[in-house]
């Protein structure tokens, strides 16, 4: 188990250092000179810009100015915003982490509670009108892209109807509209797989047995159904945490909520690669943690993985 | 014993009731109004962007200010004169103006703020103007100097400053925010972005900065003018600039930018149609033509030929519902040096056809294809239809993101054609006639060169006199419309959706004014 863990955690580390790496050499590469993004359409004296270069080190080679990066992250000096002039990045990540977490999870508790629960129902009611509607509302949520999904969603609920909130961050009325965009495609294709899997172990010896033994049947689908159903789905709800994560991007710029995703969206237009690789550095950190604790989960779920590990 | 609980009960709810209304009453009037990012900087001086230039109308004041029409006028000053030789100025400031901390005004206010901006290290913008023209500035600037001496304090109400040579553009540079100061006492070193509460002398005083949320400022009972009648702005931050508009729609901002791809919709509809105000700007939208990038571009007569292909009246009515105005010269409208005698290049199919067959390509033929730059393809939709339509060349669109564009533009190596704007930054024609035209400049993206428009810009640059001056702008203009040293297009305007509760929302030729005019019902 011991080494089992520190296997993961190097892993972790080696990721973060190619996901910063990558980060750090495709943002610099990518046209657009941060200095005349901040200028605009007006023009700017050389030698302001030259200083400017100079200050912030964008006069050296990329590798170099990736060794005084990594040597600063390491001792927690993410640097200074170049938009945000003298703001340290940390500063702008610690309340935007909050943010996204908050109302992220949100959505990703809501997305696999309803997919849970979808999921179960169709298989039990496999093949019955129930079934065949839950998969095609899946389906539906499947193919909508999300800026699709928001923009129906704002026209309906906040323009048309008045329910909710168009956009921002103030009361828990505006989280609703985008943990339900956020939340739709990964719920639907869980729902799908949960049906599959579900199926998939009703038909099992196993679940003979155990009604042969006069268990109720709500203890044999929830003890001895599910839990072995959910083993499969484990896996994938670790990789769509990632896939809701990166989809904050769009979603937080739709509502305006002032997450790492519209904080780095912001960023890569403004070129301000501090920040732009702050938001990186979290966001990987995020998703490497919560396949981390996916893959711990499995030992709880599985008594089999515990004893041979 | 009944009784007297339900007097107690209806005494209660009397009071209740009343404590609301009064609360009602108290209620603050709070104007909600976008920005599409935090400012870089709360601190005048540092203004580079629009968002940090609007925050600094609304929270300092400087000598001078720019009035609705774009007018230099009198801000922190009472009265002021100028010596005959155009080099002394004595400023005489005024006497009820205090800091948002209470401190009144004084004219080393402005000594100190001034040389605190001449130090390399703090990266102000206005290194170089208008400090060069003012004695000791260069020398400050170049760290050879430890004062700014051309700046003198004769007393608490009084300031004199020398130049070296007598300069047109001195008051314009004092109207605009990078030259107004703070109170040395609110300095905080090493935090220009000033977090935690700028000091200025403005209409509005700080209460709050959210990073990546808002910005709250209340009205500055004291302000030397008279109290704003709003009681809070809120600086909301949405860099979507549609979501900002459905927003406003739903009633949570209450004055918008509409952006162009909704304007037909707005201006369609018959409730936010009523609350559209246009504002004139001081930007010109043109099709840059890179010499050096495209052969035939050297020929004036294809330029010409391109220049009297394209209908600008459809693409602005049609296309872009009325955006911009058609536009004649380079020079927008409202700028001093302004000419309404240019007529600009008709739209003429035939004339354009005959100019391109005189430059060796009949019907187009042998034309090589063209590439078009745009952030915007359906302005570029438009005009490549109308060049194969008239002229029987083949234009293909391609649209970079943002910084990309700029980065080629600057560097003259990426676009052989392009769509882009130019904006001013002062009132003045050397914006445009200047920073476009003059042969070797980086902002020349068009690589046009010729010298007699850089004999007349120099002259025009150097002149002490504004009627000889702009006579050598508006000449230099005209020979660069003649040269057809690019295809002008269009001058965009401010465009605003203002929410009915609101009067008094004003902008000028660089963007809103402060809100201190504001009124909300």
């Amino acid at each position: 188990m011991q080494r089992y863990l520190l296997q993961r955690i190097f892993f972790i580390v080696f990721s973060l250092f190619g996901a910063t790496l990558l980060a750090f050499t495709a943002s610099r590469l990518a046209p657009g000179d941060p200095l005349r993004l901040m200028a605009g359409e007006q023009n700017l004296p050389q030698e302001v810009l030259d200083e400017w270069r100079t200050r912030y080190g964008l006069d050296q080679p990329i590798l170099v100015q990736y060794g005084y990066y990594v040597a600063n992250a390491l001792q927690g000096d993410l640097g200074k915003s170049y938009h945000y002039v003298g703001t340290d990045v940390t500063e702008l990540l610690g309340p935007a982490i909050v943010v996204t977490l908050t109302w992220e999870s949100v959505a990703i508790v809501f997305a696999i509670v309803v997919a849970v629960f979808l999921g179960v129902v169709s298989a039990l009611a496999y093949n019955t009108w129930i079934d065949t509607s839950a998969m095609t509302v899946a389906l539906l949520g499947i193919s909508l892209p999300d800026f699709a999904l928001a923009t129906f969603m704002i026209l309906l609920f906040a323009l048309k109807l008045d329910w909710l909130p168009v956009a921002g961050y103030e009361t828990p009325a505006h989280f609703v509209l985008p943990a339900i965009t956020l939340a739709t495609r990964p719920c639907a294709l869980l729902s799908r797989l949960v049906r599959a899997s579900m199926l998939e172990v009703l038909h099992q010896d196993y679940m003979t047995t155990a009604r042969a033994k006069g268990l109720s049947s709500r203890t044999v689908i929830i003890r001895h159904g599910l839990r072995n159903a959910l083993f499969p789905v484990l896996t994938v709800i670790g990789i769509l945490i990632g896939r809701i994560l990166s989809g904050s991007f769009i979603v937080e710029t739709i509502f305006n909520i002032p997450g790492i995703g519209r904080l780095g969206v912001t960023a890569v237009l403004q070129r301000d690669y501090p920040v732009i690789l702050g938001a990186t550095l979290a966001l990987a950190v995020a998703f490497l943690l919560s396949t981390f604790v996916i893959d711990l989960l499995y030992g709880v779920i599985d008594p089999r993985i515990r004893t041979t590990s | 014993m009944l009784q007297k609980t339900t007097k107690v009960v209806v005494f209660v709810v009397l009071m209740l009731a009343l404590s609301t209304q009064a609360f009602a009453q108290d209620e603050p009037t709070v104007l909600r109004f976008p920005i599409t990012s935090d400012p870089a900087s709360l601190e005048p001086g540092l203004v580079k962007e629009l968002v940090s230039g609007q925050l600094a109308l609304n929270l300092h004041a400087g000598l001078f200010t720019y009035d609705i029409d774009t007018n230099v006028v009198p801000y922190l000053v009472s009265d002021y004169t100028v010596s005959d030789d155009g080099l002394v100025y004595t400023f005489t400031l005024r006497d009820d103006a205090l800091w948002h901390n209470g401190r009144p005004v004084v004219a080393e206010d402005f000594k100190l703020g001034w040389e605190r901006y001449l130090d390399p290290s703090l990266g102000a913008q206005t290194a170089g103007e208008p400090w060069e023209v003012v004695v000791g500035g260069t020398e400050l600037f170049a760290g050879e100097a430890e004062e700014l001496t051309g700046v003198e304090v004769i007393n608490d109400q009084t300031l004199q400053v020398t130049l070296t040579r007598p300069s047109l553009s001195f008051l314009q540079s004092l109207a605009t925010p990078v030259t107004w100061v703070v109170p040395m006492e609110s300095v905080v070193e090493g935090q220009p972005e000033w977090v935690d509460g700028p000091v200025g002398a403005g209409p509005f005083k700080f209460v709050e900065w959210t990073p990546n949320v808002s910005i709250v400022l209340e009205a500055n009972p004291d302000f030397f003018l008279g109290a704003p009648e709003v009681d809070r702005i809120e600086f909301v931050v949405v860099p979507d600039t549609t979501t900002a508009l459905a927003q406003y729609e739903a009633g949570e901002l209450d004055i918008v930018a509409v952006p162009p791809a909704e304007l037909e919709r707005v201006s369609n509809d018959p409730v936010l149609g009523e609350e559209i105000q246009y504002f004139t700007r001081a930007q010109i939208q043109y099709a840059g033509m890179n010499q050096s990038m495209f052969e035939p571009f050297q020929d004036v007569r294809v330029r010409q030929a391109f220049n009297y292909a394209i209908d600008r009246e459809t693409l602005i009515s049609a296309v872009l519902n009325s955006a911009w105005t058609v536009a004649t010269g380079l020079v927008p409208p409202n700028i001093p040096e302004y000419n309404p005698d240019l007529e600009g290049y008709a739209y003429d199919p035939a004339m354009a056809q005959q100019l391109l067959a005189d430059a060796g390509y009949p019907g187009g033929e042998g034309f090589p294809t063209l590439e078009l730059a745009t952030l915007n393809s359906t302005n570029a939709e438009a005009i490549a239809a109308m060049l194969n339509a008239n002229l029987g060349i083949t234009v293909e669109i391609i649209q970079p993101e943002r910084g990309d564009m700029i980065d080629g533009l600057w560097s003259h190596d990426r676009w052989q054609f392009f769509l882009f704007g130019w904006t001013a930054d002062s009132p003045s024609a050397s914006v445009w006639t200047y920073e476009m035209l003059v042969c070797g400049l980086d902002s020349n993206f068009s690589t046009y060169c010729n010298e007699d428009v850089d004999a007349l810009v120099d002259s025009a640059r150097t002149s002490t006199d504004f009627e000889e001056a702009k006579a050598d702008w508006q000449a230099a203009e005209a020979i660069a419309m003649e040269d057809a040293a690019m295809i002008p297009l269009g001058y965009s305007r401010y465009i605003y959706l203002v929410d009915p509760s609101v009067t008094g929302f004003r902008a000028n030729l660089f963007g809103p004014l402060g809100f201190e005019t504001v009124v909300k019902s």
